[in-house]
């Protein structure tokens, strides 16, 4: 036998694996260790042979010699040591040796990595079967100082469940306490404490998140519950209600009225707005039909304002078919995102002029409305009031004359312009000089709402999320002051009294009030969702972004209020953070991100995007979409724990038990099993009753998790060949297995409706219904039921294919059109067009929207002064066809 | 890890006279197929490679095999060409010191631990200018050594190591 020195330093992880793995060995070798500050050219650690002088510097290639792993598994603990020693290692250090802040790339790598062996470990108990090799103890080591760390832990660890059961593990053996109190404990004399209050605390973290169990042990009353529910007789559950073609709220049941903030018209939603409101509130409608509730759930397009004015203006169009045009965009995009939908409805239809303007009057007549006179530009020749995005002028602010400047911003000197005080106002429309005149508006009184106001928050706040009690909470402090709610525009809601039914309502009124108008063309009895009789109880769910909160959270229910009618309100504001694309901003002006109709167009399934952007909702913070994290999720989640568990055990009933569920006599491990997935469902439940749905994947994740290590504790495989008994208890196996599959796929439901249903085909079963109140696990597919075929739930999505789309979806939405659009005249390219009327005055509105976009988005004026110049050309140009010049100075008018 | 790792494989595939098979790069790591069998890592596919030519330049006891693998892994990590000048000197430094009393890198005979880093080190050796190659003399005499073997070398150029700049004192003056 071979002798070996040690030599190692302390605080190394590297130096920890040679220590752990000598500490495995039979026969010790001598070990030194120096301390970690002492001025040292040599590597360390290192290992010397003795015998042969030869030094071993590497301390990977240390371990193979102190520890030589079994010949079978060579190849795959050489694999593991290969990703540790060239990516993990190499990117810990150079992450935890800085104190600048983690470069996200980096952290995608290591996240990378850590997924791969998070899956690893969800199907094995080491990383090489389940044997402890050295691959383990280099993982281990370099991976400590990450665990000791909490800022570290949570940046790295939270939520890899099995690699955490794996590391708390190996941390407490023997050999490892040893070699960690050697490398890591001389310079932390108060160090075991630390390093024990970290654990301790990624540990209740860890359980206060439902995501993993403080201790596998199950308590003798959970074993007995999951025991009795087991056996309970199948038709004693209850049935799902059969959907009505109208669902309307009933006394003494539970009635869920669920609402998604409605997306303005004029745009294609991005990611952020989808997760945002529908896609949120369309899992928590599900859920809701799932527990029997009576669940309404309605949205749909706001489309008054100056906004589609102007983009119809834009596109030459009537208000009227823009709406429609993009109307039909957003309810395509819904659809495929299969947004459940019990109404996706509009607010540009006389039943929002009836109810706004009842409304109107109602709070007119209760003295919460009242006029006051604001100045405002009038054209006489198109005879009306004109928004600030309809006028042009002198810019007024000092040292800048430039003479095009709009309403709202001067495009010369970027700064902000009141439109009064332009000099020489001229309307956008037809080029005349508008005229000041003074234009009444109506006002909604909120001072004298504001008790009213006070005492309702007080009692509905407690449901909200967070922010929106945070939002709500600002705005009062602040005070509220009335607020303008008319407007002098064509495209709104008429406002219904004399002297003022050339003026529409503005946004603030009119858009919530399209939450009743959609639900009256759903329903003519809407007003038994929005007036229940007193023995009827319907809590009102309202979704959106958090820039959303203080129109449901002050006035719309201001609004209801006002009104006297005994109106339900909302019980739950449901208000999500931000979401960010690839660590910047999703922007629909400058087009960068992925929209709703782009990811349609890429290869992954709706579904896969519904449960990544469900994985990442922006619950409590911010949180950014990845490409390279949706490939990881999807290919460590969805295909090798969730999709594998399933696919493993139905297969196994398909090929041993000829589509059978087989005979299951359950022991005492098997009520375990049950007893520890019971857990998760309550879990769920309660994420889901709180409208935490980030939570809710977790915990389905974790029942496939449990049952991955199951099948792999009691290999199936394995026993089915043991004769008679053998057989049974295969059985029991994956016919336990089966029915947690069952259980998922109605689990499953309101996050991946497309997969769950694939899934109960396969089962041929369907959802069951879910009981808050009473959570259990009972036999759902009996014994003798036939399954049918079993067919792979999900894809491996390749790498490539995320560096694919991130390039794609870089660039402006405009780059990425198929090249039959690009030889539209898009105001980009270089002038080049027909001078006719019609296509100058597109070319002009168009590079006007650029010239504005650009500098709203905040860039340089470097940027943006060649399409200032452009625009100025194409005007000039437009000018020769039509004869009014629209660039002239004044000095130089005829 | 760079695309320059795919070529050493293709050159050593070369060198062994063996088929190379499929070489792709997913999730972190270089997989091969070949024979419809996989092989993940560019440790085990050298070593697979090896064992396809039944040539003795692996390993032939438990030692041998890991110091092989001590050098491969050096090789990756540690010759890169993304280095900066001041990472490639510490590493010929280090070599320099390691290859005091060496003639091979593992034991007293040729193994791919030496093909391998030969063909890591390439791209530092052309660029190093005469008078470093004297610093690093240890080096010098390794590589000058291991290139002389034309189907190691295939097309690359024969890097020159002509002892008049490389005397010692003569060098020193140069600098």
């Amino acid at each position: 036998m071979k002798k070996f020195t040690i030599n190692g330093n302390e605080n190394n992880p590297a130096t920890l694996k040679v220590i752990v793995a000598n500490n495995f060995r039979k026969d010790k070798c001598e070990v030194k260790i120096a301390s970690s500050n002492g001025d040292n050219s040599e590597f360390l650690p290192h290992l010397v042979v003795n015998s042969s002088e030869d030094y071993v510097f590497m301390p990977n290639a240390a371990l193979w010699i102190l520890l030589q792993p079994p010949k079978e598994l060579t190849k795959k603990v050489r694999e593991f040591l290969e990703i540790e020693a060239t990516v993990l290692a190499p990117l810990l250090a150079t992450i935890l040796g800085t104190t600048n802040k983690l470069e996200a790339s980096k952290k995608h790598s290591v996240l990378q990595v850590l997924g791969i062996i998070n899956s690893q470990l969800n199907s094995s108990k080491f990383l090489v079967k389940d044997t402890l090799t050295i691959a383990d103890i280099a993982i281990f080591s370099t991976l400590y100082p990450v665990l000791k760390v909490e800022t570290w832990t949570r940046e790295f660890l939270l939520e890899l469940t099995a690699l955490q059961t794996w590391l708390s593990y190996l941390e407490l053996l023997p050999e490892f306490k040893d070699g960690i109190s050697k490398v890591f404990c001389q310079k932390i004399s108060s160090g075991q404490v630390t390093e024990q209050s970290n654990l301790d605390l990624l540990k209740t973290q860890l359980s206060a998140k439902g995501v993993v169990s403080e201790t596998v042990v199950v308590t003798p009353e959970e074993l007995n519950a999951a025991k009795l529910a087991w056996n309970k007789l199948k038709n004693q559950l209850p049935k799902l209600k059969v959907p009505q073609s109208v669902v309307l709220p009933k006394p003494g049941e539970k009635n869920v009225f669920i609402t998604s903030s409605l997306p303005y018209v004029n745009n294609v939603p991005h990611l952020g707005n989808i997760i945002g409101c529908v896609l949120s509130a369309d899992v928590f409608a599900r859920y809701s039909r799932l527990c029997n509730n009576n669940t309404l759930y309605i949205c749909g397009t706001d489309e008054y304002g100056t906004a589609t004015e102007t983009k119809a203006l834009e596109e030459g169009l009537s208000c009227q078919t823009i709406c429609d045009k993009y109307f039909e965009i957003h309810r395509d995009v819904y659809e495929w995102f299969n947004i459940s939908f019990d109404s996706f409805g509009r607010t540009s239809t006389p039943l929002q002029t009836e109810i706004a303007q009842s409304l109107f009057l109602r709070l007119n007549n209760n003295g919460f409305m009242f006029t006051q006179s604001v100045d405002q530009l009038h054209c006489e020749k198109c005879n009306r009031y004109l928004a600030d995005r309809f006028v042009e002028g002198g810019c007024p602010n000092v040292g800048c004359d430039y003479e095009d400047a709009r309403g709202d911003q001067c495009d010369k000197c970027g700064k902000l312009v009141n439109a009064v005080e332009l000099k020489n106002p001229k309307c956008k429309i037809c080029g005349n000089t508008p005229k000041l005149k003074s234009s009444s508006q109506f006002y909604i009184d909120l001072p004298k709402l504001e008790p009213l106001l006070l005492h309702w928050i007080k009692k509905s706040s407690p449901g909200w999320s967070h922010n929106a009690d945070v939002i709500a909470g600002t705005w009062l402090k602040e005070g509220l002051k009335p607020r303008c709610i008319t407007r002098d525009l064509q495209w709104g809601v008429p406002v219904p009294l004399d002297g003022y039914r050339h003026k529409v309502f503005y946004v603030w009124f009119d858009a919530p009030i399209g939450y009743m108008s959609i639900s009256k063309a759903y329903t003519e009895k809407y007003e038994e969702w929005w007036r229940p009789s007193q023995d009827t109880d319907v809590k009102l769910y309202q979704f959106m972004a958090k820039d959303n909160v203080p129109f449901h959270a002050i006035l719309f229910p201001a609004i209801l209020l006002g009104a006297n009618q005994n109106y339900v309100t909302v019980s739950h504001i449901m208000a999500t953070e931000y979401l960010n694309y690839e660590d910047g901003k999703f922007s629909k002006s400058r087009g960068i991100g992925v929209f709703g109709t782009d990811a349609k167009n890429t290869k992954i399934p709706s579904d896969v995007w519904r449960f990544y952007l469900l994985f990442i909702r922006p619950e409590t913070q911010d949180s950014s979409f990845s490409w390279d994290d949706l490939v990881t999720k999807n290919n460590s989640e969805l295909l090798n724990n969730l999709g594998n568990f399933i696919n493993r055990a139905l297969t196994f009933v398909k090929n041993n038990f000829n589509k059978t569920i087989p005979q299951m006599d359950l022991l005492p491990d098997d009520y375990t099993l049950l007893a520890l997935c019971t857990r998760e469902v309550k879990g769920y439940i309660n994420a889901l009753e709180k409208c935490r749905l980030r939570d809710g994947i977790r915990h389905i994740l974790s029942i496939s998790r449990h049952g991955n290590q199951y099948m792999q504790q009691n290999q199936p495989w394995v026993k089915i060949k043991e004769g008679n008994t053998g057989k049974i208890r295969a059985g029991t196996i994956v016919g336990l297995c089966a029915n947690l599959a069952a259980l998922l796929s109605t689990l499953l439901q309101p996050y991946m409706p497309e997969t769950s249903g694939k899934l109960k085909n396969q089962l041929t079963y369907s959802d069951f219904v879910l009981n808050p109140n009473n959570v259990e696990i009972v036999n759902l597919l009996p014994e003798g039921h036939k399954i049918g075929d079993p067919q792979p739930l999900f894809d491996k999505i390749e790498p490539e294919l995320a560096e694919e789309y991130k390039k794609k979806f870089a660039g402006d939405q405009e780059s990425r059109k198929s090249p039959k659009d690009a030889g539209k005249p898009t105001a980009n390219n270089n002038i080049t067009l027909n001078d006719d009327l019609e296509t100058l005055q597109e070319a002009v509105s168009k590079q006007g929207m650029v010239v504005r976009k650009l500098k709203e988005s905040g860039m340089s004026k470097s940027v943006w002064q060649p399409e200032v110049a452009k625009l100025l050309e194409l005007k000039q140009r437009l000018a020769k066809v039509s004869g009014v010049d629209l660039t002239l100075k004044p000095s130089k008018k005829k | 890890m760079t695309t320059k790792h795919s070529q050493h494989l293709t050159d050593i595939a070369k060198y062994l006279n063996v088929p190379l098979g499929k070489i792709s790069k997913n999730d972190q790591l270089y997989a091969r197929i070949s024979n419809n069998k996989k092989t993940i890592g560019i440790l085990n596919i050298i070593f697979s490679l090896v064992k396809d030519s039944k040539s003795n330049l692996g390993g032939l006891e438990i030692t041998e095999e890991a110091l092989i693998h001590q050098w491969l892994e050096f090789g990756i990590i540690y010759a890169s060409d993304g280095n900066s000048k001041q990472n490639n000197q510490t590493l010929l430094k280090n070599l320099n010191n390691i290859l005091t009393t060496k003639t091979y890198l593992v034991g007293q005979r040729l193994t791919i631990a030496d093909v391998f880093l030969y063909y890591s080190l390439l791209n530092i050796m052309e660029t190093l200018p005469n008078f470093e190659k004297e610093n690093y003399i240890n080096v010098s005499r390794w590589f000058d050594n291991i290139q002389q073997d034309p189907s190691l070398r295939q097309n690359y150029n024969l890097i020159d190591f002509s002892t008049i700049y490389l005397s010692n004192g003569l060098g020193k003056h140069r600098v």
